[in-house]
């Protein structure tokens, strides 16, 4: 028993983590659906894997200026974008717009979710809207975050991607798109942060039409 | 053979969900391994000693305990980091990197365990020891070890629960990048960003799995010290 165990232990330890070519992609957590369900497309076009990080836009630049591994990072922020100094593609592939989502019942009282504004640009987004009004609030970590506080329950509501409540198929009838001109808008750019071979092909196959056909389905407008 | 387990357990359980176990286990693993080698020798040496030293290079070890986990991957981040010291070792991100964060907010959890079971030892043993004519070393390796064994190995389950455990220092120190750096607790905090509850339930059964096959093994080897 005691041996089974040792070898067990040693095995583990031994393991090295396999070497592989796959692109890395650091996305803002609003596209992280999107992604995912691109990435059998993606892979096919640039003959590939991929492997998806996500968080807020800010964590990702800051992980980036930190070293991490990124070959490519789907950023929501150009002012952000501009901190890491690297290739950008030439225009935004998207515009993300912002939503508010609340939850059925009879006034319901309790916080308001929204993305930190400090690291995630839905949150910027969404202390523009709320300007100067007092609302009791929940900041997630990122725009995901934020959705997921109100799909738990813990929030009443929340101030969150449109493209998420779509994937999520929540009914229409219980979100609002917020006119665009209340909050600075939120493009998606991509970032080449290595020289990956692949790493082109598949920023310009993100930004290519054919793409963009599909991300129109999944609440995505033109930048 | 490993090969083998790894198509099997593929069968049973994607990629996604595989990765993020194996590599908590092997995190957990290697620190544990690494905690040995350095905590134990460390733990008798404070065993042995006493004075102001002892005092100070005590509390210097039991720091981990209560710094908030944050703090210290924040400290890790500046000091392994793109530009820190060691950016040439590209320590961040990676999985050595993540082997210094867990091994130093381990730490205490092996040294203080193993100390203890140290200093049960009679001092006799020892004077006989070395009435035999039996040096330091020996004294260490042929008698202090041998006798404080389950003490050893209870510092060893401690250590492997809590560093599978661990999450603020990996966080901060190794992002979340498959394959490499997303651990079983980071996998979980990502599966309930993306309201994948399913995801998140899987993983938090497996974590919560292997901690109690850890405490168990850990209060056995208790009771089994006791009937010494």
């Amino acid at each position: 028993m005691r041996v089974l165990v040792i070898v067990i232990f040693g095995w583990l330890a031994s393991c090295t983590p396999a070497l592989d070519n796959s692109v890395l992609i650091a996305t803002a957590s609003s596209f992280r659906p999107a992604l995912e369900q691109l990435t059998d497309d993606l892979e096919q076009t640039c003959s590939t894997r991929i492997k998806i990080s996500s968080a807020s836009t800010g964590a990702l630049v800051a992980q980036a200026r930190q070293g991490a591994p990124f070959d490519l990072l789907i950023s929501a922020d150009p002012v952000l974008s501009k901190l890491l100094q690297v290739a950008v593609m030439d225009r935004p592939f998207a515009r993300s717009p912002l939503a508010l989502w609340m939850l059925p019942g009879d006034n319901p009282s309790g916080p308001i979710a929204i993305a930190n504004p400090r690291t995630a640009p839905f949150g910027q987004a969404a202390m523009a809207v709320i300007a100067e009004q007092d609302i009791e609030l929940v900041t997630g970590s990122s725009a995901a975050q934020a959705f997921s506080f109100v799909k738990s329950g813990s929030a009443v509501g929340g101030y969150v991607p449109l493209v998420l409540l779509q994937n999520a198929q929540i009914p229409t009838s219980e979100y609002e798109v917020i006119d665009p001109a209340l909050y600075p808008p939120i493009y998606l750019q991509v970032l080449r942060l290595s020289k990956h071979p692949q790493a082109k092909c598949l920023a310009e196959a993100i930004a290519s039409r054919r793409i963009w056909a599909r991300l129109s389905g999944f609440g995505y407008q033109r930048p | 053979m490993g090969a083998i387990v790894r198509v099997w357990l593929s069968k049973t359980m994607s990629a996604a969900l595989l990765s993020p176990i194996l590599i908590s286990l092997q995190l957990a693993a290697v620190t544990t391994l690494v905690l040995l080698l350095l905590g134990v020798p460390l733990a008798f040496a404070l065993s042995q000693m006493s004075g102001i030293w002892r005092a100070l290079i005590e509390s210097l070890v039991a720091v981990p305990l209560v710094l908030p986990p944050t703090v210290l991957g924040f400290y890790l981040l500046l000091l392994l980091g793109a530009n820190g010291p060691f950016a040439s070792l590209q320590l961040v991100f990676s999985f050595p990197g993540l082997v210094i964060g867990s091994v130093l907010f381990s730490l205490p959890f092996m040294v203080r365990q193993v100390q203890a079971a140290f200093e049960a030892i009679s001092v006799s043993v020892f004077e006989a020891g070395a009435s035999f004519g039996l040096g330091p070393w020996q004294r260490f390796i042929v008698l202090a070890l041998p006798l404080a064994k389950n003490g050893i190995l209870s510092g060893a389950m401690l250590s492997f629960a809590r560093t599978l455990g661990e999450f603020g220092v990996v966080l901060m120190v190794g992002g979340n990048i498959p394959d490499k750096t997303r651990v079983l607790s980071i996998a979980i905090f990502d599966a309930v960003e993306r309201a994948d509850y399913t995801e998140a339930h899987i993983l938090s059964l497996v974590l919560i799995l292997f901690s109690f096959a850890s405490m168990l093994l850990v209060s056995t080897l208790a009771m089994r010290q006791s009937k010494i």
